[in-house]
């Protein structure tokens, strides 16, 4: 910004250039007024100043020429974001696009290069807003109610619930996953309740509203890698990268001009790597700081678990998307925190000594390993989803599945679903859903 | 009479009437702003508007040092010019002191007797406050005195022009620049010491550019900056009749970059620069002429055309 020395030399330009000078800064702090006139103003001092550049030989160019070419330049640029839309948008796509690209920076300087650079964007943004909100507030209600649509015609019957436990104790919950009932099962999945009313999340920076969710992503420009199709094993399945702004409106909100476009489905990304402001909405359950159990004998991945690494913090992943979507029947690498902070989400899970009843795909075509997947679509041979004869031809070829235990339930807005490692869990979305994964080991 | 202008209004000195908000908006096209019963535009700065009315005189904008300085000796200093290189000029009578008020000895645009005149020149409008300045040669009674961004012309009550300024700039002398006749000493412009219709009756300078018009409503034009675009087609160092459909001008206006003519016909035409809406159109640039038709009464005409930093100023009056 403009120091008072630079007052002093410019004051030789004369007063009413002073007072131009002033005034322009004072408004771009106040972020007040129309941008679009104090760019035109800044635009005439730099080509007034230009002017002298030419009227004096240049070593006689007096200084508050200069001075003032160079206060008006500087106050141009720091405008020009503010201007033009789209040179925001174009910033923060290309920084987005590297990072989603090539992953963070290795260093840590580089990585809060990032965030310092973010952070400028999203004051810059705010300040846009703001101006924009006090301007035409007409353009603002846009976003109509400011909350997500409501469930979804389906809800599946749950037929053998996962217990639920409302806020046990950090040794609660060890004594739950090192002392199983049955030892041949292992640990079982248990809904805790009762444990994220705290999270600002659900409480003062509420997910539920897409207008938060937007502001803490720079004006809903940060770019988010989008899952498009009903599930990542169907045909014609792809993913995109695209502002979470055009998410949001197109496949969440499903907005005019959506009908016709496949299920979106922001899955298991770091999003809270990306944007550490939402990070500081949730907090890691102390649960994923327990000593784990290692894999049960039972599950057939247990051998290729064991050989994980062991993580020094829980992964955080985000699973947001409306309703419908869904994560066909696999297992997850790790012990798995399943947040549910908007929505609920119905979820089916097989212990891993039911495995040999599931049909894990294995190594596919291409050297793909998908070991971790079954070949089973559980919407199909439940009947919730497809034809009859689908139905029937699935149970033909998959003719162990009708054997297989399960647990399932449907999980709320406010709860967390422990998924112990190995278990395998089928996932499917009833409402507009915002979940977060803790992972560990 | 009214005065109607359009262009550069960044300190409201189009704004005679309060206008409510912060932010000064450009004229983009021409409007009324002022009416009474005589309107003589006395002098425009970068920031402010100086009118004389028959209530006396009255401003728009924000003041300079040289618009306080009228306003504190109530009177518009026809004989001084400012380059935009800070330089003034100044021609007066020999025994007076500058800082004394001129209106009552020198009337606004009365010649001024060669032999009682004395033709200064300053580094800045300060030092011409404090009169450190340097005599210059004598032109003869000057009729006047008019600057552009580096170069004075000067007219004198016999039609003869005079300039002298920045070497740097020889096009803007609308004179060869030699050993006897150097860049920075008034010398006569010889292409319209003899000019058909003449002699010369006014002149008017801006940005680059001079113009002068002749007794017969011939108007002469030269000057530009290398490196800058040139504001009318032909225009070179040495001053050319404009032909402009054969018009007759009887009134002309050299701006920044943007130039004004009014023929007598009544008719207006600009050139030039047009992003701070100098032109009375809305158009970045004109790079050839262009009528502008303002929105007058049948009753009506325009009387005077007028340029200032980046934008014009027109006086209508009642057709009598």
């Amino acid at each position: 910004m403009i120091f008072p020395t630079t007052f002093v030399t410019v004051n030789k330009c004369g007063k009413p250039i002073l007072k131009l000078l002033l005034q322009l800064a004072s408004q771009i702090h106040d972020q007040t007024r129309d941008f679009d006139l104090i760019i035109t103003r800044l635009d005439d001092l730099i080509a007034l100043a230009t002017e002298k550049f030419y009227a004096f030989p240049f070593k006689d160019v007096p200084p508050c020429w200069r001075i003032l070419f160079r206060e008006a330049s500087m106050l141009r640029v720091s405008l020009g974001p503010l201007q033009r839309e789209e040179i925001l948008d174009e910033i923060v796509k290309t920084i987005d696009m590297a990072l989603i690209m090539t992953g963070p920076p290795p260093s840590e300087t580089g990585q809060a290069e990032v965030e310092t650079l973010f952070n400028l964007l999203q004051d810059i943004n705010d300040a846009r807003s703001e101006f924009e909100h006090e301007e035409r507030p007409i353009k603002r209600q846009k976003l109509g109610e400011d909350t997500f649509p409501g469930t979804t015609s389906f809800i599946p019957p749950v037929s053998r619930p996962v217990p639920r436990m409302a806020a046990p104790t950090f040794d609660q919950f060890e004594k739950h996953m090192q002392h199983p009932k049955d030892t041949n099962l292992g640990p079982e999945p248990l809904i805790i309740t009762d444990t994220l009313n705290h999270w600002p999340a659900r409480n003062e920076r509420p997910w539920n509203k897409p207008s938060y969710l937007m502001s803490k992503t720079i004006g809903g420009r940060r770019l988010v890698p989008v899952e498009l199709g009903r599930s990542y094993v169907d045909e014609g399945w792809g993913q995109k990268i695209i502002p979470f702004r055009a998410f949001i409106r197109q496949y969440v909100l499903r907005e005019r001009d959506s009908t016709g476009l496949a299920t979106g489905y922001l899955a298991q990304h770091d999003l809270f790597g990306q944007v550490p402001s939402l990070r500081q909405d949730i907090a890691v359950p102390d649960y994923c700081y327990t000593n784990p159990p290692p894999p049960h004998p039972s599950s057939p991945l247990a051998e290729k678990h064991s050989k994980h690494l062991q993580l020094d913090e829980p992964l955080l992943n985000a699973w947001f998307g409306p309703a419908g979507t869904i994560s066909p029947l696999h297992v997850d690498p790790y012990h798995n925190i399943l947040a549910q902070v908007v929505g609920k989400k119905y979820v089916r899970l097989y212990a891993p000594r039911e495995s040999e009843k599931l049909y894990a795909r294995g190594i596919e075509d291409g050297g793909v390993d998908m070991e971790n997947t079954s070949a089973l679509d559980i919407g199909v041979l439940a009947r919730w989803d497809g034809s009859d004869a689908e139905r029937l031809e699935a149970h033909e070829m998959f003719p162990l599945f009708k054997d297989a235990q399960y647990m399932d339930c449907i999980l709320n807005e406010g709860e967390c679903l422990y998924i112990p490692l190995g278990w395998w869990h089928y996932v499917r979305s009833l409402s507009v859903s915002f979940s977060t994964s803790f992972w560990w080991n | 009479m009214e005065l109607w202008a359009s262009g550069f209004n960044a300190w409201g000195q189009l704004d005679f009437e309060e206008v409510p908000g912060i932010g000064h908006r450009d004229l983009k096209e021409f409007k009324c702003i002022l009416t009474d019963k005589r309107i003589e535009i006395v002098r425009t700065t970068l920031s402010a508007t100086l009118v004389k009315t028959s209530a006396g005189l009255r401003t728009a904008g924000c003041f300079d040092d040289l618009i306080e300085h009228c306003i504190s000796k109530q009177d518009n200093l026809s004989n001084l010019a400012i380059a935009g290189n800070d330089i003034v000029v100044c021609q007066s009578c020999s025994e007076q002191d500058p800082g004394r008020p001129a209106s009552e000895n020198t009337p606004a645009a009365d010649p001024i007797n060669a032999n009682e005149s004395v033709l200064k020149q300053y580094k800045s409008f300060d030092s011409y406050l404090n009169d450190h300045g340097e005599k210059l040669r004598q032109c003869g009674g000057s009729l006047q005195v008019v600057a552009n961004q580096c170069t004075f012309t000067l007219l004198t009550s016999d039609g003869q022009v005079w300039t002298w300024g920045d070497g740097r700039y020889e096009a803007c002398l609308g004179r060869e620049i030699s050993d006897e006749r150097p860049a920075a000493t008034p010398c006569t412009v010889e292409d319209l010491s003899d000019v058909p219709n003449g002699p010369i009756r006014k002149i008017s300078s801006g940005g680059y550019v001079t113009a002068a018009l002749t007794n017969g409503n011939d108007l002469y034009v030269w000057g530009g900056r290398p490196g800058q675009s040139k504001l009318l087609e032909d225009l070179t160092g040495a001053p050319m009749p404009l032909d402009l459909e054969g018009e007759d001008v009887l009134d002309v206006a050299v701006g920044v970059n943007h130039m004004l003519i009014l023929t007598t016909e009544r008719k207006l035409f600009v050139v030039g620069e047009g992003s701070n809406g100098q032109l009375g159109l809305d158009e970045k640039e004109v790079p050839t002429w262009k009528q502008v038709i303002l929105p007058l009464k049948d009753s009506q005409r325009i009387a005077s055309v007028h340029a200032g930093y980046k934008n014009s100023l027109v006086i209508v009056e009642e057709i009598t």
